[in-house]
């Protein structure tokens, strides 16, 4: 599995104080998010502006360390790489040292590590081998390498394509950055004709390379921004809504230019955005976000034409259709009131509120999964199976 | 390039003209002129007064004096001093040197502590350093450069003057020392007068550095080079620090022009000999060729100033380019 996110956390501290400033809370903005994807495929995230999409892409690229949870890439574990080192060593106490000593408590190691999935198996069994510190001293060797090799692997392409490209360096300098640092080219001749090639292959021109980015389009510039992501041959590209900021005759342009680019890399992408038309066309799979966390995730058909959840049928039938024959009567599903803020949740399930289905268990417990279809979660009481 | 150059400065022709057409005429606006003080003293008779308007050319209308002294000027003349009686090139030529030593360290100081001191407090903001920086600096910028520089010789007095002098520009036994004492003799009376002009300018330059740093280090662009795996160093100084330093180019071009200006309170206060002081005594007296001298050199190098600004900009910046048509 390429990627794997296991109950990803991030909290942002909001302070006060006027000389010592004191933590009074945390905006909540990835409050337990999980889903993995393999290489070649696409996983679209998708929910209203502040639900935590960019937060969760900024995470697994780890411009943000998380709050809490694991990041596996390639089923290693990539979660302490850039934290401080006493920060890491905490980590791996939570994650694995804790753990093991918890469970070998109610029963014996070889069962233990038969319940875990595979890709954890090793982890522990190096621990159970050679103990505490060794441990530790093994997962923290070569931090500098690992880190290195983290940053060719995941890469990502952001909105705007204006303020994504350093004004200051021409195209060539742009791209070759990245090549002459990794140390895929060796000299600067060798990474400009890897430039050029790359040029040529996200539709721009070879003379391009000594131009400046005020000098492109709009939709020229986010090419130059998706051939920066793939020059490294990156196992994981995440974008974050690469299409927003370009017109409709151009946003098409760009996606066929990630799909061939996918099949190419065989990368897996991370697509956030909140365009359903663009996601449903784009991903294998799909995540509804609200306030933090999945409302409901499953295969990208089954969610766009078997949408269960409450929040996904008034997203969804908030997109305009194209057919003025098929013209919905959309008032029904238009929702009542805001959103409600990530600081100051409210009890039980986030969307009770506003929801016109809630009944009494919605106010107090946040529902768990329920699968309702062939790889089809729904987090909500509705699907709760009668028993 | 060299094109470009010969435009702007051809262009500064009529800027000059017309600087030194508004400014003639305002001053000889102004009610009296020089020999007003003779007019009043009774010693000197109304013949005598007469002969020295005749010699000095006030008895003509401002108009013609103007051409004149234009004239003059093409010929290279700068005219005389009415008060010292000696061409007015050669006054101004006896100071330069104090001032340009004044406004280069200064100019160094703010300049060569402003910048990096803003770079401090960008990469730490809110940190209790980036406070205090920012303490100091608006301490600098709002207290007045009179008030500092007395505070400053108030400090240096309660001290003995031993770890600054008490204003001057030389010290007494100056004349005996050696070379190399001589020149740091120089260099320790010119620190007061230039940490009492170098703050406030200091204080922006910090300020502005600080700003412009932050903003471009939330820019993608910054993420990015730290996406695909580029050092701090690299991101910090390549990438933010280029696109940060436009502004500051600007300023620079426009203090320049400030460099044989003079700095009228500061040098009275310390005692400086430089160009500051000529000009105040100038305007009091109303000795209007030194008065105009001042003023035309002032406009040429704000001039120049803003010329160097603009090429600098454009070699640094790819998005600047100089347009010729």
């Amino acid at each position: 599995m390429l990627l794997r996110v296991n109950n990803l956390k991030k909290y942002f501290p909001i302070k006060h104080g006027f000389i010592v400033e004191k933590t009074v809370g945390y905006v909540k903005a990835v409050d337990g998010v999980s889903f993995s994807l393999d290489k070649g495929e696409t996983y679209g995230l998708v929910g209203e502006s502040g639900c935590g999409k960019t937060t969760i892409g900024k995470t697994i690229l780890r411009l943000y360390n998380q709050t809490d949870g694991e990041i596996f890439i390639d089923d290693k574990d990539t979660s302490y790489f850039f934290m401080k080192r006493s920060e890491a060593k905490e980590y791996l106490r939570k994650h694995y040292i804790d753990i093991l000593n918890k469970e070998t408590k109610k029963k014996s190691e070889s069962e233990f590590l038969r319940d875990l999935p595979e890709y954890k198996k090793t982890y522990f069994e190096f621990l159970i081998k050679n103990g505490e510190n060794k441990f530790i001293d093994f997962m923290l060797s070569d931090l500098k390498g690992k880190r290195m090799h983290f940053r060719r692997k995941v890469q990502i392409v952001f909105q705007d394509p204006t303020s994504s490209l350093n004004p200051r360096m021409t195209v060539g300098s742009i791209l070759s950055e990245p090549l002459l640092f990794h140390g895929i080219a060796k000299n600067k001749n060798e990474a400009f004709d890897i430039v050029k090639e790359i040029l040529v292959n996200v539709g721009l021109k070879k003379y391009h390379v000594d131009r400046y980015p005020h000098q492109f389009s709009g939709g020229q510039r986010q090419r130059i921004a998706v051939a920066r992501a793939a020059i490294l041959k990156p196992d994981l590209i995440i974008l974050d809504e690469p299409t927003s900021a370009l017109d409709v005759s151009v946003q098409a342009q760009i996606i066929k230019l990630l799909k061939d680019l996918q099949s190419e890399l065989n990368a897996g992408y991370l697509f956030i955005s909140h365009d359903l038309g663009v996601v449903r066309f784009i991903s294998n799979y799909v995540g509804i976000m609200y306030l933090g966390r999945m409302v409901e995730y499953g295969d990208s058909d089954e969610i766009f034409d078997n949408f269960k959840h409450p929040y996904t049928e008034a997203l969804l039938n908030a997109a305009p259709v194209p057919d003025p024959r098929k013209r919905r009567d959309r008032k029904q599903f238009i929702i009542k009131g805001q959103v409600p803020s990530p600081i100051n949740r409210p009890k039980g399930c986030f969307f009770s509120p506003r929801c016109k289905y809630a009944f009494e268990p919605c106010s107090k417990k946040y529902p768990p999964y329920y699968e309702v279809g062939n790889n089809h979660f729904v987090g909500c009481y509705k699907y709760e199976p009668k028993s | 390039m060299l094109k470009y150059i010969l435009r702007r400065i051809i262009l500064a022709i009529p800027v000059l003209l017309g600087v030194s057409i508004v400014s003639f005429m305002i001053i000889s606006l102004a009610p009296g002129d020089f020999l007003d003080s003779y007019r009043l003293n009774p010693a000197v008779s109304a013949d005598q007064v007469k002969n020295l308007e005749k010699r000095f050319g006030l008895d003509k209308s401002p108009v013609v004096q103007y051409f004149i002294w234009l004239k003059n000027i093409l010929k290279g003349d700068w005219g005389d001093s009415f008060t010292y009686q000696i061409p007015v090139w050669d006054l101004i030529w006896r100071r330069v040197g104090a001032t340009l030593l004044l406004s280069i360290t200064t100019f160094i100081f703010t300049w060569g502590i402003g910048i990096p001191l803003g770079i401090y407090a960008a990469l730490h903001q809110y940190s209790l350093g980036d406070q205090i920086v920012g303490v100091i600096g608006f301490i600098g910028l709002s207290i007045p450069n009179f008030f500092f520089a007395l505070l400053f010789l108030f400090f240096a007095a309660k001290t003995g003057g031993k770890i600054f002098p008490v204003g001057g520009y030389i010290s007494l036994g100056y004349d005996s020392f050696p070379a190399w004492k001589k020149f740091l003799d120089i260099l320790w009376h010119v620190l007061g007068p230039m940490i009492t002009l170098g703050t406030s300018g200091l204080a922006g330059t910090m300020r502005v550095m600080r700003g412009q740093l932050l903003d471009e280090l939330k820019q993608d662009y910054v993420e990015f080079a730290r996406a695909k795996g580029m050092p701090e160093n690299v991101v910090i100084y390549k990438h933010a620090l280029r696109n940060a330093i436009n502004p500051i180019i600007t300023a620079l071009g426009f203090s320049i022009s400030g460099l044989l200006g003079g700095a009228v309170l500061t040098e009275n206060v310390f005692g400086w000999p430089g160009m500051g002081q000529l000009i105040i005594e100038a305007l009091l007296q109303q000795d209007i060729f030194v008065i105009m001298a001042d003023i035309m050199l002032a406009s040429v190098l704000l001039v120049l100033g803003n010329l160097i600004a603009d090429i600098l900009l454009a070699a640094v910046d790819p998005r600047v380019r100089l347009r010729l048509g």
